[in-house]
Parts: structure tokens; C-alpha cells; sequence
């Protein structure tokens, strides 16, 4: 039995007639045009299809689409929405953190959702942030130096 | 080559951008529209078997299936090197996971519910699952037909065996060096098969119109190469077949060649015209695509009382799987570089790439190079252990210099490999005393040197088409993919360079084989060199044109003129200058008021000059390869005694680069194959029992997380140019893998005492060995 | 995936009707196991009951006896949070934040850790020495589960059709104690234990050393065991000395039956057993500290 839920992704209302069983990876990707939360092993490990689901970052593969009733979602296309880089992304480029880049939108959700609650990680807190979050090109390195940085980044923005 | 501007600057990635921003399209991004129709394929449940029967009637008749292919149907052979592979299976299956057929339906459901409609019948033959026991006689042959395929001139198959290629190395007398040697050691290793784990799955969507046009998009290393080798199995011309390859989510090599795109234009074939999407799950992904071989090594070395290396007599078994069209290269790289990057005068080398009922054993970063250095570089640390020699200095000592005779006989071109192995070690502190041991753990170094060459035929060619556009911002057409190594960076700079205009005025972009120029593959770690010189050679060219527009204008020569920051100049007369804009398309008025020039159109295109074939009976030629790229690794680690759980603390790694074209990028790629090494060489094995996958998911197939990273790395580059290289460059994406493993496993000896031979070093090998150690110290 | 209807009631008492009259129904939490297993088709419910309105399952409190009630929707992300859990107990705390990843503590709670009911689960050495009770419901009627009598092989629990469970209680310890839990997997985080173990002591006048031992063990057989026999060693000595707790550490593996699987060897895991048993031992000791 199809169900209509409206959601919010990326500021933007939408309502959607899904499955009880679609998940939301596959509703963001092939219905609502949002490509940026990757298909990787659709089983919760390689953290490739990670979005933002009301503050916290989850793995939108293991989300049933009809739980995300009134959600408000943020995928990577929401942070340069007004044509300004977000700080993350902006230290991803300059860290050398993106290689083939399929990593790169879950990546940066995690980060952004660590970096919302919590404005001053320590590195080991980036690490556990981002433990879920395969990466196979960059050795990971670079990415945890893109988050330190965008973290000083942010802090200075903010204050 | 001093003076250059981009070139050597570690500027922003091209594709950063586009994939911070989500924008980066990867082949399941794209959209085909309602039309599409889902592919799924009925896989081999057994080992080896015949087929006797197969009906597909059901399937067929399941509201929703739009087409059902068999290799009844499509019984071509396919491959790149030797003729083997077939595009669903035929006659026999020879892997668990086997194509059987294939199901394009309306959804993916259906179409799975259809696979289990199709009835097929098996006999069960025996199988093998030993690269050694594959040799036996008694063993049953996997490829009856083997001296019937085609293959090409360097590969040497063994018709009426399980060999598809024998690759051999008869140079000096080893035997007789043996008896001189002060020391002589001889081990047997193990590397088992992994899969590369590219975070993107593969994925291919086939469209075929009632034309008989076909296009193929497919998350592909290698689109020429899909065109060629599909082409030629289907039987279209070749300008009948485009492939579209949008940005990869890495490939490691497991998406080099053709794997899945030989199943689904079959399928876009008989459901024409609707595109047809297959798209592996992980778990398919682990053993229906390509695997990494297993390897098993046999490693003899023998050294003079000064600590020089006389003689090895190195054997590789190669555990290849069910079809060697790509895996009988792997075999050939193997017997070419057997020695390790040292001055052997006496070797004898035998390198069998071994048909087995396991999967399909193709590339996987490093060619064989991890595999073998696994097995050399622990060798040579026993010897340095035995003798009292420092690891250091004795690879030092050995290691390949330009003029040296190679393991082929072939000279050795300038390296940097010794500068290498002494800067790894400074950097990791090798003089300097270990870091103190927490209670309960032992600290450990171990170093390992490595060279590898592009593996490949000796024509692998390069194009490349530079068009210049209206603003002077150019588009740079090549066919070599960004798999995420940043190639197309590099080839930005390489053409801004010659140029003279911003980096940054450069796209180039992903290729569809309709419109972008010929490229062999994108693997072996080629492409800075041979696209790199295609680039060079097409932005030479439009700068040529440039200049001789310009001076046509000035009525001066060519001589005089250069292109700085887009403007055109007259190096003696200040007041000539001429932007790029507008002229690139619409040419320039001469003094005698005609228009000269137009659409500015850069052509390159490059084939290795000089590569020779190497003799059959002893593997010996002029030049073997195009050139060798070395390099060494040292790691510091510390380990717990009472688990085996390995800590990494430091690693520190460099490597011959011959020219960072964008430093950054050489970084990247060095901290990206230390992971890669030591995920590896710790973690990952694909589990196979008795054929089948045990650990096909990311669950149970382990790769490293964040938290198993080095506390810190230290990449680093020397740059001894290479000759014919674009600004002396040359490769180094998979190399920064190879030794990562072996100097892993010998500082688990270095801390422990144990040896661990078998891939990957996992706590419960050190604490197994562990245990024998302190038995067998009690019974002393 | 498997089709099926989808239900997110308001209440609890809809949500246990709507189980009592649809046999083929599950409770859907997290998802983190569930959407697994669906996908691989291991179970197909016929109904999924969303659990995630029922505001009575959420949240931890502490109760005027100094019980800890934690409902079942909690998330590993807010038990491994929580200031109570984090002072009172803060190795189990310390055990949630090992589950999976970041993604998967933001879904997976403690209801769905303890009814998915694998042997490895993070959270249940912790609560076996914590003595945690099972607060089951169904529409007609309630009731409360000692954790040791909840499970009865690898997956399998004592919830009975159209039964849920509502929460885990975690009861005062009124007299001083010590907890401890340590696990290992193959890598250092994101990945199923191949050996759990938690251990505790609790002041008790009437044990020769003062003190009484719990231990439990994860991973090593069909459902977590008590390490009996390590316990029974450890609460007749007098003093815990170092040789003590080895020689309580290597009388664990009697209370252990592990297998050889995919992850690693039977031997490796009687290894881990004695490990990581002595490194808690040696945690809630400090080194064979007497306590009388
Ligand atoms: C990538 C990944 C990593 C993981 N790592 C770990 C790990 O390291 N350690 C670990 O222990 N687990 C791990 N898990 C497993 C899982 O996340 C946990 O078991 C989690 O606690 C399950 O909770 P859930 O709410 O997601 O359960 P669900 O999937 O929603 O439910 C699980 C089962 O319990 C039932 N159920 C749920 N709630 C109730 C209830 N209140 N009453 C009755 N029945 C109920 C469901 O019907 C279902 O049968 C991992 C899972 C994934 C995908
Ligand atoms: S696709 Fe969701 S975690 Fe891998
Ligand atoms: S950049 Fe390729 S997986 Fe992270």
C-alpha cells in the first residue's frame, strides 16, 4: 500500500508516494533527483548514502522512506545552496580530502553533523564521527585534517 | 627542468568542486526515465560443472521480463590479452557466481523472481582450488579448449594444462651461485585473493536502438577498451558502440577491462530499445567482478659474505580463477619484475598464472608487485636477520641503479631507489631509538623496498584533442578516467604549462568514445606519463598554431614570440601583445587585410617507442617495460603481546616520482596506498570455501576504518627525471601500495620474534605464532 | 526487499493491539537489524509496527530506589550520553558507544540490541552483570524478565507473540561496586565483537575477600554465558592478587564454548576470553586491591 509523506530536504517541502518498503536513499535518489547520498552497500557499513535526518546523521539505506513523515533532511547539496562554499567543503578542496569523491557527500554530513553539536572536536572525536564513513582512495588523513580545519574555520566565522 | 609555473605546483583538483557540491555525476546518478528496465543475473551455484540443460520458458513468461539472455544464445569469446571469458556462461561453468543468464524486467524484483524461474541442469565436475595442484596431471582441466583461443604474442599458454601463461627467467647461473652464497634463504609465502572494494559498485546501463546503435554508460576504467573487446565479441563495428563513462567512485582495477558489460548489452539487445541498467550489489561485487588472485610464492635468495645479492630462484604460482584474460599479464609482470628491485646477476624465475575454479582474477592496484614483494621483501629480511646485516643498509646496498642489468637484461634507466630507501628510514627515525613500549606491547620496525612498471602490451597508445573556445578557456579531450587519482588535474597543468594560461581555464572531463580521443586504459599507473605526453604534445601543437597566427599578424617569427598569462607576446617589442581571446577561434587580420587561422585544435597522440618482446626461453630483451618506478616504505608499529593487536604508529615512505607534476596529488596518492597497504597487509581476505565467497560483504569483508590509520605518515618524493617522460614525470599511483605489507610483516619480527608468511597479518596469526614461539622455547 | 504493510501507531496500547491482531507483524526500532536482515530476506514480517511515536518507550530515568529505567527506543547514541548511565555506570555506557558507527548508535536502541538477540550484542554483558530486568508488555498483559532468563539460543528471546519490550531496568546497586567491559573485534571500531566481556564486583560481607564477582561473556557460545566458574573461583579466594585473577581469567574458558566461524578461530576466541576476562579483572581490582 503506497503511503504520501511530505518531508523536508534541503529547506525544501516535498510530497512523495512511496512503498513501505522503499528506504529513503532510493526515494532521495530516484524520486526527489537527489544524488549526492551514494549507493555503497546499502547495509549500514560503508556509510556512502549518510544524510542529516532531524540533526543526526544516519544511514539513509537503513531508513524505511515512510518514517521520514515530516524529516527534515539535509544531503551535501543544501550547503551550497546560496552559492557560498561551507567551510567543510571549502577544507575538503584545500586538504586534498576528495579523491574519487564518491565518499566525499556522506563524509561531509558526518562531519557536519558532528561539527553542529559539537563546534570544538577533538581529533579523536572527528575520528569516531567519521569511523562509520568508508573511505578507499585518500587514507583518510586529509579528511581529518579538512574537519580540524573547517572547525577552526567555523569557530573564527563564528565568533 | 626548472622555470615551469603549474607544473609542479600543488594546485586545486579540477573535479574538487563538483564533488564537494554533490554535482559529480557517477553512473547511477544519471537518468534514463521511465523506459528503463533492471537487470539481474542467475549465477553458477557450483565450482565446476556442465551445463546440460537450461530453460528459460518460465522466466520468460513472468509478466514484467522484457528479455532473457544465455550463453546458448551469446557464446563469443572475450577477453584482453587471451580469448577465455565468455559472456554468460556456455557449456560449462567455471566459478561459483558465474553469469548463467541474464533477466531485464521491469523492476529489480521482477527480474530477480525471474533468475529463480530459470531452470538450469548441472553436472557436477571436480574442481581446483590450489594453483599448485592445477599443475598436477591428475588435475581436471579447466579450459579443454585453451590451445584453440587467441591471445596475444607475449602470453604463452600451455594447451592440454591448467597454464594459461608461463612466463620464465633464465639469466646467469644461479645454480652455481648458490654454492658461492655465504647465506642462503628459502621460504614459502601466501597471499589470498581480495577484492578491491571501490566504495561504487559496478554499474552499466545498455541502450540498443531499432539502428542497431548501441550505447553503453558503465562505470569503467578502460572505455576504449570496452568498445574494442565488445565490439569485437558482439560482432558490431566498432563505431556502432559508444561508451559513456561518467566519474568513477574508484576502481583499484577491478573496473579496468570488461566485467559486467558483456551481460547487459546482451540483454539491451533483445529488449532494444529500452536501456537496460545492471547494477552489482556489494555483495556480488566481492566475487562476480574481478578479483585480486591469490598468490602462492616460493622465494629463494642467496647473498656473499659482503652482503651481496648473487642469486634468487623465485617460482610464483598464481591462483588466477576460472578465466586468465586479464590475469595472464599479472603473471608475465610478475616474471619481469620477479627480483624485486635489486642487482641480481643470477636468477631463474618460473611464473605460472594457474586456471582454478575460484573467481575471476583481474588487476588490482600494484599488477602483482604486492603480491611478489610480500614474499621478497621478508626473504631479505630473514637474510639481514640471519647475517646481522642492517635491513637499511643492505637494500641500499642492492638496490637498482641506473646502468645496472636488470632481472630481463635490460639496462636499468637513472632511479632514484637508493635515495628513496635511506630517506624512508630517516624519516621514520631508523637510527634513532624505537618509541617506548606501553606495558604489555612491543614496538617493532620493518622496511621493504619495491619497483613496479607499467604492465602492459607494448602498443598501449594515448590520444588527446585540445580545443580552444571563444574566451581562450580551453576543453582538454581525453579518454584517461579521473578514478579519483587526479589525473585530470594533472593533464590541466600539463596543458596550462605549455600553454602559458591559468590552470584553471583548462576542463577536462570525463569521455564518451564518440568524441574524445583514443585511450588504452586507465590503469598501470600510466597515464601522467603516456596521456601526459599526449597532452604535452596537443597543447604544443595549438600553441605552435598560436604562435605562427601571431607572427603571421607581426610579420615576425615564430622565435620571438611566447604566450604569458593568455596574451600572446613579442619578446623584443612590448607594445605587441595579443590576447588569446577571440583569435583562438576567429583567427587574426594580416597586414594585407585577410583573416587568417580558426578554431585553434590541438592534436596528440603518443605510443611507447621502444619496448622490445623478451625471449620465451629466458625472459631476457633490450627493454622489458617502459620504466620502473621505485620506492621504499619503513614502518614503526607497536603490538600487543597478549592479543596480537597491531598498532600502527608511524609510517614513512618515499618514492622516485621523476617529476611531481602537482606535489599535493603524490602526497595524496602516497597516504591513500599506506592505507590501502596496510588494510591489505592487516585485514582483508576474501574467504573462499570450496569456490564459494564466505565473507562477500562489508560486514565481514574487513578494510581498515579511520581508526586503524598510522598515528602519523610521512610521504615524501625524490624526482630523478625520467627521460621521455612529460617534464621528467613518471607514475606512481599504485606503487605507494606495494611495500606497505611486507615492511608491516617485518616489524611484527622486528617486535616479536615472529614471521608471518600468509597474508594479511591479522592478531590471531601473531598470537598463534606467538604461542608456538614460547612452546618452543620451553622445550629448548 | 520483501513487501509488507507499514504502521507507525501513537500509543502503546495501539501498538500492542495492532501486534495481538496481526501474528505476521514486527516491531520496527531502529531498523539497524531488521532493514538487514529484510534485505537479505533472512525474515519478511508481513507488518511493521514503528515503535518510534510511543513516547512511553523513550528516554532514561531514575527511579525515587535509584533503579534506572531505560526505555527501549533509546538509542546506543543516548544511553552512551546519558550523565546518570555515565556516572552510575559508565562502562556500559562506555559499551553502547562501541556499537557499529556513529550512524548506526544515532538508529540502533536497546530494545532492538537485546531482541535481535545475537550473542554478540554489545549492550548485554554489561546488563548480565548489571542483573538488568526486561520490562515486557503485551495487550493484556505486563510483565518483568530477569536478563539471564530473556534469551534461549543464538536469536531466539522469551517474547511472546504480541509482546514487546518496553524497557530495561537497571537496579540499584545500594552497596560500593566495580564494573568493567571490554571487547574485540578485527578491526578497532565498526565491527561485530569476536569476544565481549564484562566483570564486577559488589561489596558483599559474607564472600571471604568481601567482595562477590559477576562475569559475563559474549560471543563465545549460542547466547551470552555467566562465566560461572570464574565467578565461583573469584568469590572463595580471599585476596585477588595478580595470580588470582589469571588463574580466574583461565577458568573462564570452562564457562566458554566457542566456534571457528567466518571471523575468527575457536582458539582465538579462548584467548580473547582469557585476555580480555583478566584486563576487566584487572580494571575493577587495581592490581589485588583487599577489600575487608
Ligand atoms: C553497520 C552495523 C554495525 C553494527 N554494529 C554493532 C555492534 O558493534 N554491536 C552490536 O551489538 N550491534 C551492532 N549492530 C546491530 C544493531 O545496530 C544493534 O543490534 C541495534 O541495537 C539494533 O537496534 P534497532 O533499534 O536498530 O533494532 P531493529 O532492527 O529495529 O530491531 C531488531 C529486532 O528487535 C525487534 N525489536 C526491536 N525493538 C523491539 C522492542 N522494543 N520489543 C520487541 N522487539 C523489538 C525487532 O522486531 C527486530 O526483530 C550493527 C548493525 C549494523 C547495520
Ligand atoms: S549504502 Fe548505506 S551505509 Fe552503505
Ligand atoms: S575519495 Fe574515493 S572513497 Fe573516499
Amino acid at each position: 500500500m503506497k503511503h504520501t509523506i511530505t518531508l523536508n530536504v534541503n529547506g525544501q517541502k516535498y510530497t512523495v508516494d512511496v512503498e513501505p518498503q522503499e528506504k529513503l536513499l532510493d526515494v532521495l535518489r530516484d524520486k526527489l533527483d537527489i544524488t549526492s547520498p551514494k549507493k555503497g552497500c546499502e547495509m549500514g557499513e560503508c556509510g556512502a548514502c549518510t544524510v542529516i535526518m532531524n540533526g543526526k546523521a544516519v544511514n539513509s539505506c537503513l531508513v524505511l522512506a515512510v518514517e521520514s513523515q515530516d524529516a527534515v533532511i539535509t544531503t551535501v547539496e543544501a550547503l551550497h545552496a546560496d552559492g557560498k562554499l561551507h567551510p567543510l567543503q571549502q577544507a575538503f578542496i584545500d586538504a586534498g580530502a576528495v579523491q574519487c569523491g564518491f565518499c566525499t557527500p556522506g563524509m561531509i554530513m558526518s562531519a557536519k553533523a558532528l561539527l553542529d553539536t559539537n563546534p570544538t572536536p577533538t581529533e579523536m572525536e572527528i575520528k569516531e564521527a567519521i569511523a562509520g564513513n568508508f573511505c578507499r582512495c585518500t587514507g583518510y588523513k586529509p579528511i581529518v585534517d579538512a574537519i580540524q580545519s573547517a572547525a577552526a574555520v567555523m569557530k573564527k566565522e563564528g565568533a | 627542468m626548472s622555470g615551469t609555473k603549474v607544473v609542479g605546483a600543488s594546485v586545486t583538483r579540477t573535479d574538487a568542486l563538483e564533488k564537494v557540491t554533490g554535482a559529480a555525476k557517477y553512473t547511477d546518478d544519471v537518468k534514463f526515465g521511465p523506459g528503463m528496465l533492471y537487470a539481474k543475473l542467475l549465477r553458477s551455484p557450483h565450482p565446476h560443472a556442465k551445463i546440460v540443460k537450461i530453460d528459460t520458458s518460465k522466466a520468460e513468461a513472468l509478466p514484467g521480463v522484457r528479455a532473457v539472455a544465455t550463453g546458448q544464445e551469446f557464446n563469443s569469446y572475450i577477453g584482453l590479452y587471451l580469448l577465455d571469458r565468455t559472456l554468460y556462461a556456455f557449456d560449462k561453468v567455471r566459478y561459483v557466481g558465474e553469469p548463467v543468464a541474464g533477466v531485464a524486467a521491469d523492476t529489480e524484483d521482477i527480474a530477480e523472481e525471474a533468475c529463480k524461474l530459470i531452470e538450469v541442469e548441472y553436472e557436477e565436475l571436480p574442481a581446483v582450488f590450489d594453483p599448485e595442484y592445477a599443475l598436477d596431471p591428475q588435475a581436471p582441466i579447466i579450459h579443454e579448449k585453451l590451445g584453440e583461443y587467441e591471445y596475444a604474442p607475449f602470453i604463452f599458454p600451455q594447451a592440454g594444462t591448467n597454464i594459461s601463461n608461463y612466463f620464465k627467467v633464465r639469466k646467469g647461473d644461479p645454480e652455481n651461485a648458490f654454492k658461492e652464497c655465504a647465506c642462503v634463504i628459502e621460504e614459502e609465502f601466501y597471499v589470498p585473493h581480495l577484492q578491491h572494494t571501490p566504495l561504487e559498485p559496478h554499474v552499466a546501463v545498455a541502450k540498443y536502438d531499432h539502428s542497431g546503435f548501441c550505447t553503453l554508460w558503465t562505470s569503467s576504467q578502460s572505455p576504449f577498451a570496452q568498445r574494442n573487446l565488445l565490439a569485437k565479441a558482439l560482432k558490431m563495428p566498432y563505431n556502432k558502440l559508444r561508451v559513456i563513462v561518467p566519474y568513477l567512485g574508484g576502481g583499484f582495477g577491478c573496473k579496468a577491462g570488461v566485467s559486467i558489460e558483456a551481460c547487459v548489452i546482451p540483454l539491451a539487445m533483445k529488449a532494444s530499445p529500452r536501456p537496460v541498467k545492471l547494477r552489482m550489489t556489494r555483495e556480488e561485487e566481492f566475487f562476480c567482478t574481478f578479483v585480486r588472485q591469490g598468490l602462492k610464492a616460493k622465494v629463494k635468495i642467496g647473498v656473499n659474505d659482503e652482503g651481496k645479492i648473487l642469486a634468487m630462484e623465485n617460482t610464483y604460482y598464481w591462483d588466477a580463477g576460472a578465466y586468465t584474460e586479464y590475469g595472464v599479464n599479472i603473471t608475465r609482470a610478475s616474471g619481469y619484475s620477479s627480483t624485486g628491485p635489486y642487482n641480481v646477476p643470477n636468477v631463474k624465475a618460473d611464473a605460472y598464472c594457474c586456471y582454478t575454479n575460484h573467481p575471476v582474477g583481474g588487476p588490482m592496484r600494484g599488477f602483482g608487485m604486492p603480491e611478489i614483494h610480500w614474499a621478497i621483501e621478508q626473504v631479505i629480511d630473514i637474510i639481514c636477520r640471519k647475517t646481522g646485516m642492517d635491513p637499511v643498509a643492505f637494500r641500499a646496498k642492492n638496490a637498482l641503479q641506473g646502468g645496472d642489468i636488470t632481472v630481463t637484461g635490460g639496462v636499468m634507466h637513472d632511479t632514484g631507489l637508493q635515495k628513496c630507501i635511506l630517506k624512508a628510514a630517516e624519516d621514520l627515525g631508523w637510527d634513532k631509538p624505537k618509541h617506548e613500549a606501553k606495558p604489555g606491547k612491543r614496538v617493532g620496525r620493518g622496511i621493504a623496498a619495491m619497483w613496479k612498471a607499467p604492465a602492459m602490451p607494448p602498443d598501449a597508445s594515448s590520444g588527446a584533442i585540445l580545443k580552444f573556445n571563444e574566451d581562450a578557456t580551453v576543453n582538454l579531450l581525453v579518454s584517461g578516467m579521473e578514478l579519483g587519482q587526479g589525473t585530470h588535474t594533472v593533464m590541466a597543468q600539463i596543458a596550462a604549462e605549455v600553454l602559458g594560461i591559468a590552470y584553471e581555464t583548462v576542463r577536462v572531463h570525463t569521455p564518451d568514445t564518440d568524441y574524445s580521443p583514443y585511450e588504452w586504459q586507465t590503469v598501470a599507473s600510466r597515464l601522467t606519463w603516456s596521456m601526459g605526453n599526449a597532452v604535452k604534445m596537443a597543447a604544443e601543437d595549438a600553441r605552435t598554431q598560436i604562435l605562427k597566427l601571431a607572427s603571421d599578424h607581426w610579420d615576425c617569427a615564430p622565435d620571438n614570440l611566447d604566450i604569458i598569462d593568455g596574451y600572446v607576446i613579442h619578446k623584443g617589442d612590448p607594445s605587441k601583445t595579443q590576447s588569446l581571446k577571440h583569435m583562438v577561434i576567429y583567427g587574426l587580420t594580416n597586414k594585407d587585410g585577410l583573416l587568417k587561422g580558426g578554431p585553434i585544435i590541438g592534436r596528440g597522440n603518443f605510443i611507447p617507442p621502444d619496448v622490445s618482446a623478451l625471449d620465451k626461453e629466458t625472459g631476457q630483451g633490450p627493454k622489458s617495460v617502459v620504466h620502473f618506478t621505485t620506492g621504499a616504505q619503513a614502518v614503526e608499529i607497536e603490538v600487543d603481546e597478549e592479543t596480537g593487536v597491531i598498532d600502527i604508529k608511524k609510517v614513512a615512505s618515499c618514492y622516485d616520482v621523476g617529476k611531481a607534476i602537482n606535489p599535493m596529488n603524490v602526497v595524496c596518492q602516497t597516504i591513500g596506498g599506506i592505507y590501502m597497504g596496510l588494510s591489505t597487509g592487516l585485514f582483508e581476505q576474501l574467504q573462499l570455501r570450496k569456490g564459494n565467497p564466505a565473507n562477500n560483504s562489508l560486514a565481514d569483508y574487513i578494510t581498515a576504518t579511520v581508526m586503524d590509520m598510522p598515528e602519523e605518515i610521512f610521504p615524501s618524493f625524490v624526482e630523478v627525471p625520467q627521460v621521455d617522460g612529460p617534464f621528467g614525470a613518471r607514475g606512481v599511483g599504485e606503487h605507494t601500495m606495494v611495500p606497505t605489507a611486507p615492511a608491516l610483516a617485518n616489524a611484527v619480527y622486528d617486535a616479536l620474534g615472529v614471521r608471518i608468511k600468509s597474508m594479511p597479518v591479522t592478531a590471531e596469526k601473531i598470537l598463534c605464532e606467538l604461542k608456538v614461539q614460547r612452546l618452543e622455547s620451553q622445550t629448548v | 526487499m520483501p513487501t509488507f504493510a507499514y504502521v507507525c501507531p501513537p500509543t502503546l496500547n495501539d501498538c500492542l493491539k495492532l501486534l495481538k491482531e496481526n501474528p505476521g507483524a514486527k516491531p520496527y526500532a531502529g531498523g539497524t537489524d531488521l532493514m538487514v536482515k529484510m534485505r537479505d530476506h533472512a525474515v519478511s514480517p508481513q507488518m511493521l509496527v514503528d515503535l518510534k511515536k510511543i513516547d512511553k518507550l523513550k528516554g532514561i530515568r531514575e527511579d525515587a530506589e535509584g533503579n534506572i529505567i531505560i526505555g527501549a527506543l533509546t538509542t546506543h547514541a543516548e544511553i552512551s550520553e546519558s550523565p546518570v548511565v555515565l556516572e552510575k555506570y559508565p562502562f556500559f555506557a562506555h559499551a553502547c558507544r562501541w556499537v557499529g558507527s556513529q550512524q548506526i548508535r544515532n538508529r540502533g536502541t536497546i530494545g532492538g540490541n537485546i531482541c535481535n538477540g545475537s550473542p554478540a550484542a554489545e549492550t548485554l554483558p554489561s546488563l548480565y552483570i548489571l542483573d538488568a530486568r526486561i520490562h515486557l508488555e503485551s495487550i493484556s498483559s505486563t510483565r518483568t524478565l530477569p536478563i539471564r532468563e530473556f534469551f534461549c539460543g543464538p536469536g531466539k528471546t522469551c517474547i511472546l507473540p504480541g509482546e514487546i519490550v518496553t524497557a530495561v531496568e537497571i537496579p540499584n546497586i545500594s552497596v560500593e561496586f566495580s564494573g568493567s567491559y571490554h571487547r574485540q573485534g578485527r578491526r578497532k571500531v565498526v565491527c561485530i565483537a569476536m569476544v565481549t566481556a564484562a566483570a564486577m564486583w559488589r561489596q558483599d560481607e559474607t564472600s571471604p575477600s568481601g567482595m562477590r564477582f559477576s562475569i559475563a561473556l559474549g560471543s563465545v557460545a549460542p547466547t551470552v554465558v555467566v562465566a560461572k566458574n570464574a565467578e565461583n573461583y573469584l568469590n572463595e579466594c580471599a585476596v585477588c592478587s595478580d595470580d588470582v585473577i589469571e588463574h580466574a581469567a583461565m577458568t573462564a574458558l570452562k564457562d566458554a564454548s566457542p566456534i571457528s566461524d567466518i571471523r575468527t578461530t575457536c582458539d582465538y576466541r579462548n584467548d580473547l576470553v582469557y585476555v580480555l576476562t583478566k584486563r576487566c579483572l584487572k580494571d575493577i581490582i587495581c592490581g589485588g586491591r583487599e577489600l575487608k
